[in-house]
């Protein structure tokens, strides 16, 4: 398959993750959106490793994957840290702060 | 093209781990607080902040060696830089993570904060994060250092957790932060697919070799310049990118806002700096008219939104915002001089910022108010110390002469004429002028306005007789729950009869608090004075990166 | 390849004889449908409560610690590979790796958040 299969995908993926977070007002559906886009990245820097015949894409798809896992890790805990104070969460609740 | 046999021949020496030796003993600190967390009982954990503030000073004595008797290369395969410049931004970062460490004991203890150990180990971690992300030589480390960084800073922005504006913080800075980091992120899959490195000097010898607009690689380069520099601007809260610098600087823990509103800048300017000015260098033309759309943008905008501002602590958050712009133009101008310009700059709003923001800390009441303009008026005649202080930080920040705000603006505009960016200069000094108002208001809200007596009890006059029990229950329900009086910040919480009833006396400047602020204030009146010594070292470091 | 042979032929042999086991029931078992039968849950009790619950956020919790560590061991992996190219540093980038991780997991076992309740 030629390379650019590959990237027209991850682009696909990317979007449709990027219009996930501004589309949707659940925070954890806003969440699952941003890691569609880690892993659209993935698949992109593994398509280019791949072709370039160069290890580092790879290094940085092991990178991301972890951090991924700290970034739901967190993620979730401030959710559930905010879910303890009130019964539900929508974004568009948290309006404290204006100006 | 680094193929794959190359990187696994490499094996690490003891040199590379001496090249990251601060960055190892700020981890250090991190995990010894962690584990003396459990260790101490709880009445105790204010000492915490004593262990973390030795481990700093530590990594800035180690600095500082590395500085005259390093070799100044890379570790790690190319991955790490201990060059002047990334000593130079450690040296920031440290500082304004002292200052941090120094701020909290008291504010902490004042807002009810329980988790020491966390609260400490994470403050060093970013520290840590902002280290690497400073001193990275690969786009890997950037990416690694900013994420070491950023979760740090989401867990800590929310960490007042009962109270929704700090919960609203982290929910907004987790969830829009990680998204400018995706882009960010996908910047460098294009940047690494275009160019087939992720090694920073990589990366430049092949745009060098390749800077005629022609090849398959140049549609993938612009756009991976491109949504680096989105994610970049993110991270620097640039105009248009800057919606959630105000929200999380207010609801986070002022303590935290003072580190991470320098830290932050820091880390993601040295990036920004090394990623573009340095490796990227050879297309500036690529990608400079972007960011001068940008740094004009951030300027104006800032400056702007500043002004209409009634909450001083917003106030500084968009001050934030518009001295990023200034330090933009210096990355625009991109020469070695206007790296150094960069780099005095940031180490001028680092001793300018943290004072301003401690003073902000010293006089916030336990339940997160009390930072509105009208809470400054005649602050003077009640808080002498600190209305000094502050009155000094906003001076340096309005760039007035014998401070090192002035220094700052004075080389990053020298620089932005000399390379030719005449009209970024013109802009940059109109906005300043702008800039002055707002922070010339709070000074002579201090000075010169009168506390109505007509309103109710402002926050700092001693309260007739208020008993602490009182004073203490009173504030302990306001943070227990959604109090009535939490979501104001705005001018009207003076007529609110709760918000009267949780006007508390004057509570102690803790000591670390009054040495954090003495820090600032010397470094800000010193350096301003005597810019030599500063502008020698900027020097020194943007011609260890940029010849 | 030749090793996955039997394995492949076993596979074959049992998705054959689910095929074959459902098609004969099918085939030749008695039909009388009745609501009770094609109720999603066919016992026949009425549920008592929305079947969509809200889970517990202790089970949160041990979900984001697993992943945590999950994760992070993985990283391991590159290193036990290079194990014996790196030698004595790559030990110690071991140790140092394993340090991080483990203080930390010292810290959360102190802190209870391993107990269930």
């Amino acid at each position: 398959m030629p390379l650019n299969a590959y990237l027209i995908v991850g682009a696909l993926l990317f979007t449709i993750g990027a219009a996930g977070v501004l589309v949707r007002r659940n925070p954890l559906v806003m969440f699952m959106s941003i890691e569609l886009m880690l892993n659209a990245v993935n698949l992109s820097f593994m398509a280019f490793a791949h072709f370039l015949d160069s290890v580092d894409g790879w290094m940085f798809v092991f990178l991301v994957l972890t951090v991924a896992a700290a970034e739901v890790v967190v993620g979730l805990a401030i959710i559930v840290a905010i879910f303890r104070t009130r019964r539900e969460i929508d974004v568009d609740e948290l309006n404290t702060l204006k100006g | 093209m680094i193929l794959a046999s190359s990187v696994f021949d490499f094996t690490p020496t003891a040199q590379d781990w001496l090249r990251i030796l601060p960055e190892l003993i700020v981890l250090g600190a991190a995990l010894l607080v962690l584990l003396a967390d459990l260790a101490i009982p709880a009445k105790g954990r204010g000492w915490l902040a004593l262990v973390g503030l030795l481990g700093v000073v530590a990594a800035a004595v180690v600095t500082a060696g590395m500085w005259i008797s390093g070799d100044g290369l890379t570790a790690f395969n190319g991955m790490i830089a201990s060059d002047k410049a990334a000593l130079f931004a450690d040296l920031v970062i440290l500082f304004a993570a002292a200052l941090g460490l120094l701020f909290s004991p008291g504010y902490v203890e004042r807002q009810g904060i329980r988790q020491h150990g966390e609260y400490y180990t994470l403050l060093l971690l970013a520290a840590l994060g902002m280290m690497l992300m400073a001193s990275a030589a690969s786009l890997l480390i950037v990416f690694a250092g900013l994420e070491v960084l950023s979760l740090a800073l989401y867990i800590l922005s929310a960490f007042i957790v009962a109270r929704p504006r700090s919960q609203e913080a982290g929910m907004k800075y987790f969830i829009l932060s990680s998204f400018a980091s995706a882009f960010l992120l996908y910047g460098m899959a294009l940047t690494y697919g275009a160019t087939g490195a992720t090694a920073l000097t990589a990366i430049h010898d092949f745009v060098a070799r390749h800077a005629a607009p022609t090849g398959d690689f140049r549609p993938l380069l612009l756009a991976g310049l491109g949504l680096m520099a989105v994610g970049f601007c993110f991270k620097v809260s640039a105009v248009p990118f800057q919606a959630w610098t105000p929200d999380v600087y207010v609801g986070a823990p002022t303590s935290i806002t003072a580190f991470m509103s320098v830290g932050t800048k820091v880390a993601a300017f040295v990036a920004l700096a090394r990623v573009f000015m340095v490796a990227l260098g050879p297309v500036a033309a690529a990608w400079s008219p972007v960011l001068w759309a940008v740094a004009v943008l951030t300027m104006i905008g800032g400056n702007l939104y500043a002004v209409t501002q009634r909450d001083v602590k917003r106030m500084l958050a968009y001050s934030s915002v518009a001295n990023a712009g200034y330090m933009l133009v210096a990355v625009v101008t991109g020469t070695q001089q206007a790296l150094a310009a960069l780099l005095i700059y940031l180490a001028a709003y680092a001793t300018m910022n943290l004072g301003a923001f401690g003073v902000v800390l010293a006089l916030e009441r336990s339940d997160g108010l009390g930072t509105v303009l009208e809470d400054f008026n005649g602050l003077a005649r009640r808080r002498r110390g600190l209305a000094a202080v502050l009155a000094v930080c906003l001076l340096a920040l309005a760039g007035i002469p014998p401070t090192v705000g002035f220094a700052g603006k004075f080389a990053v505009f020298y620089a932005a004429i000399a390379g030719g960016r005449l009209e970024l200069a013109i802009i940059g000094v109109l906005t300043s002028v702008l800039g002055m108002f707002y922070y010339l208001r709070v000074i002579w809200a201090m000075y010169f306005v009168e506390p109505q007596p007509a309103r109710p009890a402002p926050a700092f006059v001693v309260a007739p007789a208020a008993p602490p029990a009182s004073a203490s229950a009173a504030a302990s329900s306001s943070t227990g729950g959604v109090a009535v009086a939490e979501p104001r910040i705005a001018t009207t919480v003076r007529a609110d009869p709760a918000a009267v009833s949780v006007a508390e006396t004057p509570h102690v400047v803790y000591p670390g608090t009054w040495l954090a602020l003495a820090l600032a204030l010397i470094a800000t009146i010193a350096l301003g004075i005597l810019p030599g010594a500063l502008v020698d070292l900027a020097t020194q470091a943007a011609q260890s990166l940029l010849r | 390849m030749p090793d996955y042979v039997p394995v492949l032929i076993l596979m074959g042999l049992a998705l054959a004889f689910a095929i074959l086991v459902t098609l004969v029931t099918f085939v030749f078992g008695p039909k009388k449908p009745t609501p009770e039968k094609l109720a999603p849950y066919e016992c026949g009790i009425e549920e008592i409560e929305p079947p969509r619950q809200r889970f517990p956020v202790k089970y949160l919790t041990t979900g984001m610690l697993f992943i945590i560590f999950d994760v992070e061991a993985a990283a391991i992996l590159p290193l036990a590979i290079l194990m014996r190219q790196l030698k004595v540093l790559g030990f110690v980038e071991l140790l140092i790796f394993a340090v991080v991780l483990i203080v930390p997991f010292f810290y959360v076992w102190r802190k209870g958040a391993f107990t269930w309740e």
